[in-house]
């Protein structure tokens, strides 16, 4: 596993926490570590029922775990229930009281601090400007669109001025326009108060476009936290790749002079690969190119399919399958010959003690490839 | 309601027109005095059953299986037809009942003339008690069906907020079960309004409960006293007509207030 290096404080810290269900035999988290940075902004990927929403009720005390502790600023919070906690979430539904305003939905927070009505709507319309709702201030829940509620929802968790912002999936139920528009919302905000974020997603193109560093969760264990351009760079597990889009897997060894051997000959690595011995050859679909030249291997065409504009293509090479994906027009057909060009730069190999499935099936190809390339 | 009202309007032989059953109750302070009784114990077992099971409902609202048992509880005691909870009270609650007894065995009361009155007293203590134990458990099931995930749900998001057990019970809890809560009261308060059983085997003789008084003047052996007795249960009706208006009407702004239409 890497790790963000650009940690100094966490704002939130989460320590080896384990929870399980009543009547479940598997915890749903497993000594879960996770740190956030303070005032920056965390998204946790991991596909359904990997431990998100749970990892979001025990950092809020909504949810105490079975083990493990949570700390805001180097405070452990993890007995201070959710009043007194400081932790404000954004959950997957906008959760407005229905028998109440806008304005006194966002001046909810203020209320139960014990500020005067008027001190809390003044302070709450300051927060619906934040996010240009102050003209629908006077309006009911059910007036509003389900993108104007969860701005509402925003608004009222940053009016509880938490020390952390969880935001639970608050933008799944919005259609892919008002998603980009909410996303921009958040990271304008988040910047502009610096307040300690966690963003819950399943969708990675959200965390990466959001998010300072990115945290991959998997049956309740943490995979990786990286930035996202590292993330995608250099998986630390062959389960990083595929989750991230990568399903490339070449099996084979990097010899110690870093370069990769397999059934396609030598492949040279860039100098960022430190591992030596065996692993797996990882590549993104879309940094692999169809070309000629020494520095290209043979490859058959196993699959082809369109990915909107784009070719979504897997070519049986004499190391395995490797995915491709074409540009707009080009569309080889089934069982072409063709040679493909996997660039130095956007080669990674992932050690093979991290990766828990075995070798991907080799399709029958037409020989192997160059000696070196 | 109608045959009853034409036969309020009637002579003792459902003859003719005349307003004099009505006229009636207007110089007979007893009327007045049973009334003001019923209404009393209507209304005071209303409120202490509804404040009851909110408090029971709050108090196990954050347990699945403080609910569940609380509503098989509800249920038990909702089977207890009110005959005979009216009778179990009499026994329990009478000079020479249980609890008398028990008292003096401890050494608590020198005999049941040394016991509180609480049965066939003017002030009806064991009908209340009653009521309290058969229609806390009825609106306690009310509040629970309406005591739905989406209600815990805002419950767990606001406590996020900063708000505490009171404060969602006040701002969350109360207004999202005033619906059901006000029409499990006014139901109650219709029930208790206008039923027999209790204030007959546990009310005192004066003053009576509007329905005994009915009942005790349609059984009456001078039919000109059944005009009276059909004129009572129409005010009966009457006033649990208003009641329900009263409740759409606060249902009505609850549900306004919900919606902002």
């Amino acid at each position: 596993m890497t790790s963000s290096s650009s940690a100094p404080v966490p704002g939130l810290s989460l320590k080896r926490i384990t929870v399980t269900y009543p009547g479940h035999r598997e915890p749903v988290l497993d000594g879960l570590d996770l740190d956030v940075a303070d005032g920056r902004l965390l998204a946790l990927l991991g596909p359904s029922g990997c431990g998100k929403t749970t990892t979001v009720q025990v950092a809020s005390g909504l949810l105490t775990p079975s083990r493990g502790a949570v700390h805001l600023g180097g405070t452990d919070v993890t007995r201070i229930p959710p009043e007194h906690r400081g932790v404000a979430v954004v959950f997957q539904q906008p959760m407005l009281l229905p028998h109440r305003t806008v304005l006194d939905n966002v001046a909810f927070p203020a209320r139960m601090r014990g500020r005067s009505r008027r001190d809390a709507r003044t302070a709450a319309l300051a927060q619906l400007e934040r996010v240009g709702l102050d003209a629908l201030a006077a309006r009911y829940p059910r007036q509003l669109s389900g993108g104007q509620a969860q701005r509402v929802a925003l608004a009222r968790a940053l009016a509880a001025e938490p020390a952390v912002l969880l935001l639970d999936e608050p933008f799944s139920a919005l259609d892919p326009s008002l998603r980009h528009t909410m996303r921009d919302l958040l990271t304008t905000v988040q910047r502009e108060l610096a307040v300690t974020t966690v963003l819950v997603t399943h969708d990675q193109t959200e965390a990466a476009a959001v998010a300072d560093s990115v945290a991959l969760l998997d049956q309740g264990r943490l995979l990786q936290q990286a930035q996202p351009a590292d993330l995608y760079a250099r998986p630390a597990s062959l389960a990083v790749a595929r989750f991230l889009g990568c399903p490339t897997a070449l099996p084979g060894h990097v010899t110690p002079q870093g370069r990769f051997a397999c059934l396609l000959g030598e492949l040279d690595l860039p100098d960022t690969v430190a591992h030596r011995g065996p692993g797996h050859l990882v590549i993104r679909p879309e940094a692999v190119q169809v070309g000629t030249g020494p520095d290209t291997v043979a490859a058959v065409v196993h699959s082809a399919r369109p990915e909107g504009a784009f070719t979504a293509l897997v070519a049986d090479t004499a190391a395995g399958p490797v995915h491709v994906l074409l540009p707009p027009g080009t569309s080889p057909a089934l069982s072409e010959h063709l040679r493909l060009r996997l660039p130095v730069a956007h080669r990674w190999v992932v050690p093979d003690r991290h990766s828990p499935a075995g070798p991907p099936s080799i399709n029958g190809v037409a020989g192997p490839g160059p000696a070196a390339c | 309601m109608l045959l009853a009202g034409r036969g309020s309007l009637a002579d003792g032989l459902g003859r003719g027109w005349s307003l004099s059953a009505y006229e009636g109750f207007l110089h007979d302070p007893a009327f007045a005095d049973s009334l003001l009784f019923s209404l009393k114990i209507a209304t005071l077992s209303t409120t202490v059953s509804a404040a009851l099971a909110l408090a029971v409902v709050g108090a196990v609202s954050a347990s699945r299986r403080g609910r569940a048992a609380l509503e098989t509880a509800a249920r038990a005691t909702l089977a207890v037809p009110h005959l005979l909870a009216a009778s179990a009270f009499g026994l329990l609650l009478s000079g020479a009942g249980l609890v008398s007894r028990l008292t003096h065995a401890v050494g608590w009361t020198d005999g049941p003339a040394d016991f509180p009155v609480l049965v066939a007293d003017p002030v009806p203590s064991a009908v209340l008690l009653t009521y309290v134990w058969k229609e806390a458990p009825f609106i306690t099931i009310m509040l629970l069906a309406a005591y739905t995930p989406a209600v815990r749900d805002l419950e767990s998001a606001v406590r996020t907020l900063g708000a505490g057990r009171l404060r969602r019970l006040r701002h969350v809890t109360l207004p999202l079960l005033a619906p059901a809560l006000t029409e499990a009261c006014l139901l109650d308060f219709a029930f208790t309004f206008a039923a027999y059983e209790a204030p007959a085997l546990l009310g005192a003789t004066v003053p009576r409960a509007l329905p005994v008084e009915a009942v005790e003047l349609y059984r009456s052996v001078e039919l000109d006293d059944r005009p009276a007795a059909l004129a009572l249960a129409v005010v009966i009706g009457m006033v649990i007509a208003l009641v329900a208006l009263a409740a759409a009407t606060i249902s009505r702004r609850l549900l306004r207030a919900r919606t902002g239409s």
